[in-house]
């Protein structure tokens, strides 16, 4: 994934497009996970948890059964049971979601290296996968299934119309008989099983083992995504892709002189999101 | 209080209770595990003295954030503000050289720069209805890549290859060494951070101002009738409190350093966060619960050396589960409050 | 006739002593509609929640056509074919009329998998256009009109062409033209053999269109009948509990101690209260003023427009336009010049006590002990260093209250209803404000207290001090009042100086204007 210079990518566009959509592999799917949770309620700032977890487990499990499919079902389902534990924080005990959130990237941090360190023995990486087992297209197919399947089940299921509601009126729900905890549980295990199937992706198919904090603040550029596309599923895809243009375009800026400094393509994602804010006319009711 | 201490110990105990289990899982006793903490963080003055120093930098975020919460807010700016607030300390001070305006300048330049982030929060906050948590995350992430920036393109030291600032003259050493040791970070804005944690303890409890923070918060209407302006509260505390972070310049550039390193900070904002949701959101009580937290940090540098497979990175499970066992203590103790309550209401409503 | 729905002897308990109902019989017949009336808090909307399935009674039974059925749900609700239009309406301005039909079919068929655009389009249009609704199915709540709102409202309803309707105060937000077309299609419901339930405040309203009344007081059924058989007169007694002929001595009294009591013409002080020409959103020409010692009422069926006027006097940034006319209070201009003047700081920084309608969004903050209790009113934190308040000021409201239990380090929220209320009386009223304005500063408190309070209430008026009373409760009103203005729908209907009279006030509670010339103005 190494970039050479300007003379390798004016005719290899195409290239550089592919390395762009592989970069945003992880964040898109992230977004993803991030839109489910979001939109039906429960503010999510753990996306940078999840993604961890989904690379860690990925890496590990996948070393462990030297079978990339199974490892990939064993991480899903872990990413099920993650969800699963948020929505019970959040959602039954209705601890502030915030909070889980931040507490869930701290502990999933704190637990990875303890896990690696258990299991293999080592400071902080998982070992090397080996190279074989790598997929050649599997994972784009994927993140487009994901986006596919979640816009037919937002907009095409009595899933997703329970969905819009849980986000923005939930007592129209409970007032039609609905039950409103089933639509948050569903959602966030969906959340779960999106955000760590892009962390798999991460440590698997964008590298061949775990590294530490090896997310690298994408559970945040997620979030940011999600924001500026004000939580419309195909803008936040978009977005998600430009997001890793911007970091691809970051990478390549190293080795080429150029006015605009690689910081500020670091920063961008997050100064987008607060002009868009910033764009907003309502300020606080009851303000007096 | 007493239901804080209570909540407390419960969570204390949860917490030891999941962390042998996991020491045991690795192999290793769980005495062992403190032992090495507390051997490395509080017995001999080196150590101490570094434990003094985080727990300075803690003291200072977390009292802001103690005032923030109490007015019902969320803000974790302190990451973009402690950073902000160094980088300006230093850069003014090699501006304005070691004149006595310029190293007044360089006092001032911390605290006043955090509060101009602090201000921004506020104006998104009043004005945009945004929520805190959100502005405050993408403010870390943009004061992180300009620090970057202005570090790498204009102060780079010439003596260094790291990713730092050059060095301002000794006369910027505001705040002397403590026990008298040359080479610790230890200095005297500890003892100024302690005063901080006073002076927020009182503000909060027996002054106007801090009556108003804990009205809005509570019920920010009943305030209102009360002739209290909630977009008044929120943004001079979001200042103050960004303010407060700033003053871990103090600290870390005019008490040790006298330099600005990229990624110094070994995530003091978040651990103040933690430190001040311990607390109870109590100042007083965040002087012990940033000494915890201290220790904490100091002491568990060293496990990867001496465990076989615990790591330093193990006390951000120890912080995680203990928050977690905090806030679900809390959460069961909020529980049974409320529905002595509602009977009260619906009784009430004759 | 025999009745398509019953409720039998409904019961329903919060805690230990409070009922929100109590052995209510309601009958839903066919083809009629029954108006369910009371007073805030009396329990109407209650008991249509237990009908609906979004409450659970202690006991009773609903049966249809004499059978016992069980209703757990909306959903069982929707089976048995029982319909609901919520005050609030359950719409989200940002999703579609169609999001909102697709989740009411849903809802029956419990469906969570995929819809294949089971929206009947022909059975859709065909009841828009006997709502005379003209809406594309793809517009957004949030640009229909409050109307437009409704009969989506209705139209969720009518999907499942239910055979029993409830509306809870439907024409509460309807502008006053489109009542009467709102009653022309409830009739047509009625003319298809419907049986519908209607919770109003409005009373001219019940007797214009509704077949049967019962009125509803502190969760009892107070009175039954026929419409063709009662009057406005009687069902608004029934309501305000007026059913007891010894309170007219009460009113003689009153008469009595208010013409002797000290009155000084001064016209150097600033007039506690002017309200002039005043018109915003939901209140339509307000002309009042309270003079220097004496207690004025603003009196009514719960909002009807005293409490927001009361709410927009404390929170003046509240007022939606647009604004006509002038509020003075203690000589601060509010409102003038077709804007608000001020803010609830400049208001609350005048010599004025406020004991607010609803406690816990106005005046009293449950985790508060009593000293940062006191401090919610400014004169207590005036100081930039707070100081403990007076034991005195704080024992002296307790003995004269009779504020129980005995212990000051509790928090409010520690202490039950009507002893919250003695704090939040003790607290306004200990600083002996100019101008008092008490909304309910009786409700919930016990008899003996009740008294105490009347004559601190008494004793600011005997002080040349003024105070607005907001009270529903007729005898209260009539008891202390100097002068009444009732209001109605956003207006003021009449002005009433003593001697009382009872039942034109109390028609004047259903609308009525009176006939001498007393209407409100200067």
């Amino acid at each position: 994934m190494s970039l050479h210079g300007l003379e390798e990518y004016l005719p290899s566009l195409v290239q550089f497009c592919l390395s762009v959509l592989r970069i945003s592999l992880p964040l898109s799917l992230a977004a993803i996970a991030g839109f489910w949770s979001e939109r039906s309620g429960t503010p999510q700032v753990g996306l940078e948890g999840f993604l961890l977890l989904g690379a860690l487990a990925g890496a590990t499990l996948v070393k462990l059964t030297d079978s990339m499919p199974m490892g990939f079902a064993l991480t899903l389902m872990i990413g099920a049971a993650g969800g699963m534990l948020f929505y019970w924080l959040a959602c039954r005990i209705a601890i502030n979601a915030i909070l889980v959130g931040l507490i869930f990237n701290l502990l999933i941090a704190g637990i990875a290296p303890f896990i690696t360190k258990l299991i293999f023995g080592s400071t902080g990486s998982t070992p090397t996968l080996d190279p074989a087992l790598r997929w050649q297209f599997f994972p784009y197919l994927w993140a487009a299934g994901i986006l596919i399947v979640s816009l037919i089940l937002f907009h095409r299921t009595g899933f997703g119309l329970l969905v819009k509601f849980a986000g923005l009126k939930p007592e129209v729900i409970s007032s039609a008989g609905f039950s409103l905890s089933t639509v948050q549980m569903c959602s966030l295990i969906l959340c779960g099983v999106i955000s760590t199937s892009g962390g798999f992706i991460l440590s698997t198919y964008l590298a061949s083992c775990y590294s530490p904090m090896m997310s690298a603040g994408r559970g945040f550029m997620a979030l940011a995504a999600l924001i500026f596309a004000r939580w419309d599923l195909p803008r936040t895809f978009a977005m998600a892709i430009a997001f890793g243009f911007f970091e691809a375009a970051q990478i390549y800026l190293q080795s080429v002189n150029s006015p605009l400094p690689s910081q500020f393509y670091q920063a961008l994602p997050y100064l987008m999101t607060l002009v868009v804010l910033g764009l907003r006319r309502q300020g606080l009711s009851e303000m007096a | 209080m007493i239901r804080s201490l209570s909540t407390l110990t419960f969570s204390a105990l949860i917490g030891a209770l999941f962390l042998g289990a996991l020491c045991l899982i690795a192999g290793e006793s769980p005495v062992r595990v403190v032992e090495i903490v507390i051997q490395n963080s509080m017995l001999n003055q080196e150590d101490l003295a570094v434990t003094l120093f985080y727990s300075t930098h803690l003291m200072f975020a977390a009292t802001g954030l103690c005032l923030a919460m109490h007015a019902g807010l969320f803000p974790i700016g302190a990451e973009g503000q402690i950073s902000i607030s160094c980088l300006a300390t230093t850069v003014v001070g090699l501006l304005m050289g070691p004149s006595p305006f310029g190293i007044f300048l360089a006092l001032l330049a911390g605290p006043l720069t955090a509060a101009g982030l602090g201000a921004v929060t506020a104006y998104f906050k009043v004005k945009k209805s945004s929520h805190e948590v959100i502005v405050t995350m993408m403010l870390n992430f943009l004061s992180a890549s300009v620090a970057n920036y202005l570090v790498s393109h204009f102060f780079q030291s010439s003596e260094s290859q790291n990713p730092e600032t050059g060095t301002l003259a000794p006369a910027f050493k505001l705040f002397s060494p403590l026990f008298s040791l040359a080479n610790t970070p230890a200095n005297s804005s500890f003892y100024l951070a302690i005063a901080v944690c006073f002076l927020g303890w009182f503000v909060l409890s027996r002054t106007r101002w801090g009556y108003e923070i804990r009205a809005v918060g509570l019920n920010h209407s009943v305030a209102a009738h009360s002739g209290i302006s909630r977009a008044r509260v929120i943004t001079t505390v979001l200042i103050v409190s960004a303010a407060l972070a700033g003053l871990s310049s103090f600290n870390q550039i005019l008490g040790y350093n006298l330099k600005y390193q990229v990624g110094f900070s070994a995530d003091y904002g978040f651990l103040a966060i933690v430190v001040a949701l311990m607390a109870s959101r109590n100042p007083l009580f965040v002087i012990p619960a940033s000494f915890f937290f201290a220790i904490l940090m100091k002491g568990s540098a060293e496990l990867d050396i001496d465990t076989d497979t615990i790591t330093r990175d193990f006390v951000k499970i120890i912080e995680g589960f203990l928050i977690l066992a905090f806030v679900l203590a809390q959460k069961i103790d909020l529980k049974s409050l409320f529905s002595r309550k509602r009977i009260d209401d619906e009784s009430s409503r004759a | 006739m025999k009745p398509t729905l019953t409720l039998n002897r409904i019961t329903k308990r919060y805690g230990d002593a409070f009922f929100a109902n109590r052995n209510v019989n309601f009958n839903f017949m066919a083809g009629q509609i029954h108006a369910l009336v009371g007073e805030n808090g009396a329990g109407k909307t209650t008991l249509m929640k237990i009908l609906f399935g979004l409450e659970s009674a202690n006991s009773g039974e609903i049966l249809i056509n004499s059978q016992p059925v069980v209703i757990n749900s909306p959903i069982d609700a929707k089976t048995h074919r029982i319909a609901m239009v919520h005050q609030h309406f359950m719409l989200e301005n940002q999703l579609t009329v169609r999001d909102h039909l697709q989740l009411e079919i849903n809802s029956s068929s419990k469906t969570w998998g995929f819809m294949r655009n089971t929206i009947q389009d022909e059975k859709v249009s065909q009841l828009l256009s006997k709502l005379k609704l003209n809406v594309g199915l793809g517009t957004p709540i949030g640009s229909l009109s409050v109307v437009e709102k409704q009969k989506i409202e209705i139209l969720k309803t009518l999907l499942f062409d239910p055979e029993i309707l409830i509306f809870d105060e439907p024409t509460a937000v309807l502008p006053p033209d489109e009542v009467e077309q709102f009653y022309d299609l409830i009739s047509e419901l009625k003319q298809s053999g419907k049986s519908i339930a209607l919770i109003t405040h409005k009373l001219a309203d019940v007797i214009r269109h509704c077949d049967y009344v019962t009125v509803l007081r502190l969760g009892e059924v107070r009175f039954h009948a026929a419409v063709a058989k009662t009057d406005a007169n009687e069902i608004a007694r029934h309501m305000i509990g007026d059913d007891t002929s010894a309170s007219s001595d009460k009113t003689k009294a009153a008469a009595d101690l208010s013409a002797t009591s000290f009155k000084l013409q001064d016209s150097e002080r600033t007039a506690p209260l002017k309200i002039y020409k005043f018109s915003c959103s939901d209140l339509k020409s307000i002309d009042l003023h309270v003079q220097h010692g004496e207690i004025v009422s603003f009196a009514g069926v719960e909002s009807n427009g005293q409490n927001a006027l009361i709410e927009y006097l404390i929170r003046p940034e509240n007022i939606v336009g647009p604004i006509k006319g002038s509020i003075s209070i203690l000589g601060l201009p509010t409102v003038e010049n077709l804007a608000t003047r001020a803010s609830s700081s400049d208001v609350r920084a005048l010599n004025i006590g406020f004991i607010g309608p609803d406690r816990l969004s106005d005046s009293a903050i449950l985790d508060f002990k009593i000293n940062d209790h006191y401090r919610l009113l400014p004169h207590y934190r005036k100081d930039f260093v707070l100081k403990p308040i007076s034991k005195t000021t704080i024992s002296s409201a307790q003995q004269e209250l009779d504020i129980r239990p005995n212990d000051l380090d509790l928090k409010i929220g520690q202490y039950s209803g009507g002893n919250q209320q003695k704090w939040v009386v003790g607290r306004e009223t200990s600083h002996y404000p100019e101008l008092l304005l008490a909304c309910h500063p009786t409700r919930g408190v016990d008899f003996s207290a009740t008294e105490k309070i009347h004559n601190i209430l008494r004793g600011i008026r005997h002080r040349n001090r003024s105070v607005v009373l907001l009270s529903s409760d007729l005898d209260e009103v009539l008891a202390l009042s100097d002068r009444i203005y009732v209001f109605f729908s956003g207006q003021i209907v009449g002005e009433f100086l003593p001697p009382f009279n009872r039942s034109e006030i109390g028609r004047a509670f259903g609308g009525a204007k009176p006939s001498s010339q007393k209407s409100g103005g200067r």
